[in-house]
């Protein structure tokens, strides 16, 4: 394991901002904490970093207790924090040289790795330029060249791409990718389902800072009850179709609203050939017909009762 | 890696604008504005001897002449009564002095060489009077002792060693480099902010490196104490060539103060920012009120604040690190002897200690309750 925690509890006063937490993240994998704001990934992130004081618990990172002076496990550590945090007073290349150099003494080697963490983000034309002449994705880019620069074996992503364009969102993601193909462990922590969906071999689901649910994105569909759902839009249907639909073998419950029916499918099960023929045999009449898959807000909302977005 | 801090520290600092005017530019034109202000006083009140004439009209008080000439305090010259009146009306001498037995003078206009004249005058009589009684009256009272005892003066203040110079314009400069030098506490409050993990991003983010935080900050320290050197060195070198503001004799011990000073200042701003888990901003405006504070108590806006707050409450000058940075300038400018600068300079060092215990004893801990 490359990092471990264990019961961990942290309180804010009367709070418990961190409830019994466990984790087990595995060396190459990219690891994402998912959950809604609040629910206490910044601050799982915080005390797996030790910088913050927890109330019980361990946390064990490359197999070693992590402390605040653990800097051979430090040396290690690459982290991308939510917050852009850089010298508006340097340029690029030194904001990147700066950090970098808080873990790598040898100047030589130092620089290559700049170099590389410049080539990484592709901010070659940037290099010159001060913080404030960047956009929001470069800047965010910069940030993430800040915190890789070093070639860390485990690094921490903390809502990354926070108030970011999707073209840039694309380049922070494929870059993660890359990074993670490069031998490096990631742990990365969004409220952005559709990015950890996309991203991770493994998602812990973390609400009011317990685990609610941890897996690949398919073990943690197939935890809940609801399986496809199918959108026919534009239809006009009888109660007595609607009942025969309901009674099919795989559906779970149908919702009829405005001239849009909405079937959902046992889990694991399709229905859509069965109602696409079903709609034909009948000849009724329709706009468009879609299916999706179950989502992880849908496991969210199933296990909490509440939307991921809340 | 403490170098790399350093080199990139000093980049930071010489490229952020505010710390470059509160600490260079601001000084520099406050006191290009007080100079404005007191040109006419900046020369030093230096005291030249007095042109009288003295016109003998009884030869039994001669040793009038010879009084004044052991004084050092006149130039006489001995005249008719009609050319030392042509000389006073042509403003040659400030005074005529009779000596005659009522030692009579006469001056055109008032002034303080007549005032001094009129002094020295009435001592004079005084003392003659006295004598002439005794001699009537007890002349075996004339002892050698009692000879002496009417030779010397008492003087029943404390006596210092000073200089010629005795310009209290100079108070208002000298606090202004008290402000210079405590205006470095910007920097310190923000060395911290960027270190206390619970203080900002950037902190929490540097708090992760495998680098020990009191490294990071005694990095840090050194490159405020680089900057605000280079600034107060600046600052001085303009005061003492631009504008003709007098140091002292000893520029060395300019230095030190200034040294001192600046580390005291920079202390105060990392204890302060270390105390309080504010925004910058607040930080800030609590380090401009509180050096303000104290340089209006050092004599930066009156300078006779400065004299009142010493008669009123004596102990508050050794409390205040700005009328203490102030005091030091001065002692070196007006005073011959080092005592008074050593007194200010020592308490000076023993503040910045201090502040800078309190920031070690915060700065040392290691883990957050929050952040």
């Amino acid at each position: 394991m490359i990092v471990k925690i264990e019961n961990l509890v942290k309180r804010y006063g009367d709070l418990v901002a961190i409830d019994h937490l466990n984790l087990e993240i595995k060396k190459g994998e990219i690891f994402g904490l998912l959950g809604p704001n609040g629910s206490g990934k910044t601050t799982t992130i915080n005390c797996l970093l030790s910088l913050l004081r927890y109330d019980k618990g361990d946390i064990r990172i490359f197999d070693k207790e992590m402390s605040p002076t653990a800097y051979d496990i430090k040396r290690d550590i690459g982290i991308v924090m939510q917050n852009v945090a850089v010298f508006d007073e340097l340029t690029v290349y030194e904001n990147i040289d700066y950090f970098c150099g808080l873990y790598v003494t040898n100047k030589k080697e130092r620089k290559k790795l700049v170099e590389e963490a410049i080539d990484f983000v592709a901010l070659n034309d940037f290099r010159k330029f001060y913080p404030k002449k960047l956009s929001g994705g470069l800047l965010r880019r910069l940030n993430i060249a800040c915190g890789i620069a070093h070639k860390p074996k485990l690094i921490l992503l903390d809502e990354p791409t926070v108030a970011v364009d999707p073209q840039s969102r694309n380049n922070i993601l494929e870059g993660i990718k890359k990074l993670n193909k490069a031998g490096a462990t990631i742990i990365y922590t969004s409220h952005y389902m559709d990015e950890v969906e996309q991203l991770c071999d493994r998602i812990a689901i973390i609400d009011k800072g317990r685990t609610i649910a941890t897996g690949t994105k398919d073990e943690l569909k197939s935890m809940i009850s609801q399986g496809e759902k199918i959108l026919v839009e534009n239809i006009l249907i009888s109660k007595e179709q609607l009942e025969q639909i309901e009674d099919m073998p795989n559906v779970s419950g149908t919702d009829y609203y405005d001239n849009i029916l909405t079937i959902r499918s046992k889990s694991g099960k399709s229905n859509l050939e069965s109602i696409i023929s079903f709609i034909s045999q009948n000849n009724i009449s329709y706009g468009k017909i879609s299916s999706e898959l179950p989502t992880l807000n849908d496991v969210f909302l199933e296990i909490t009762g509440k939307e991921l977005r809340d | 890696m403490f170098l790399h801090i350093v080199k990139y520290k000093i980049k930071i600092v010489f490229n952020n604008k505010a710390a470059l005017f509160w600490t260079l530019f601001f000084p520099i034109i406050l006191a290009t504005l007080f100079n404005l202000a007191f040109s006419n006083l900046l020369n030093g009140e230096t005291f030249n001897s007095i042109n009288v004439a003295v016109v003998e009209t009884d030869t039994a008080f001669n040793d009038l002449t010879s009084i004044m000439e052991d004084t050092e305090m006149f130039v006489i010259n001995k005249t008719t009564a009609e050319q030392a009146e042509d000389m006073l009306a042509k403003g040659k001498i400030s005074g005529i002095i009779y000596n005659s037995k009522d030692l009579d003078m006469t001056v055109s206009n008032s002034g303080i060489n007549q005032s001094i004249i009129k002094i020295f005058l009435d001592t004079y009589k005084e003392m003659t009077q006295t004598i002439t009684t005794i001699a009537s009256n007890n002349p075996q009272a004339f002892t050698d002792e009692f000879n002496s005892v009417l030779e010397s003066e008492g003087l029943y203040t404390k006596e210092n060693n000073v200089s010629n110079s005795t310009n209290i314009v100079v108070i208002y400069f000298y606090s202004l480099l008290a402000m210079t030098c405590l205006y470095s506490s910007f920097l310190g409050c923000s060395d911290v902010t960027k270190i206390q993990a619970n203080q900002s991003h950037f902190a929490a983010r540097q708090n992760v490196a495998p680098t020990h935080k009191l490294k990071i900050f005694l990095a840090y320290v050194c490159s405020s104490m680089i900057f605000q050197i280079i600034s107060i060195i600046m600052v001085l070198a303009y005061l003492r060539f631009a504008l003709g503001v007098a140091f002292g004799a000893d520029t060395g011990y300019v230095f030190l103060l200034s040294f001192v000073g600046s580390f005291t200042g920079i202390m105060m701003g990392t204890c302060i920012s270390a105390l309080i888990t504010k925004s910058e901003n607040i930080k800030h405006a609590m380090l401009i009120g509180l050096t303000m504070l104290g340089c209006f108590l050092s004599g930066m806006m009156q300078v006779e604040i400065k004299y009142i707050v010493e008669k009123q409450f004596p102990l508050m000058r050794y409390l205040n690190p700005a009328a203490l940075i102030t005091d030091g300038y001065y002692s070196l400018y007006y005073y011959d002897t080092y005592d008074r600068f050593f007194t200010n300079l020592g308490i000076l060092s023993l503040f910045g200690l201090v502040f800078l215990l309190i920031t070690y004893l915060v700065l040392r801990r290691q883990k957050y309750a929050s952040i």
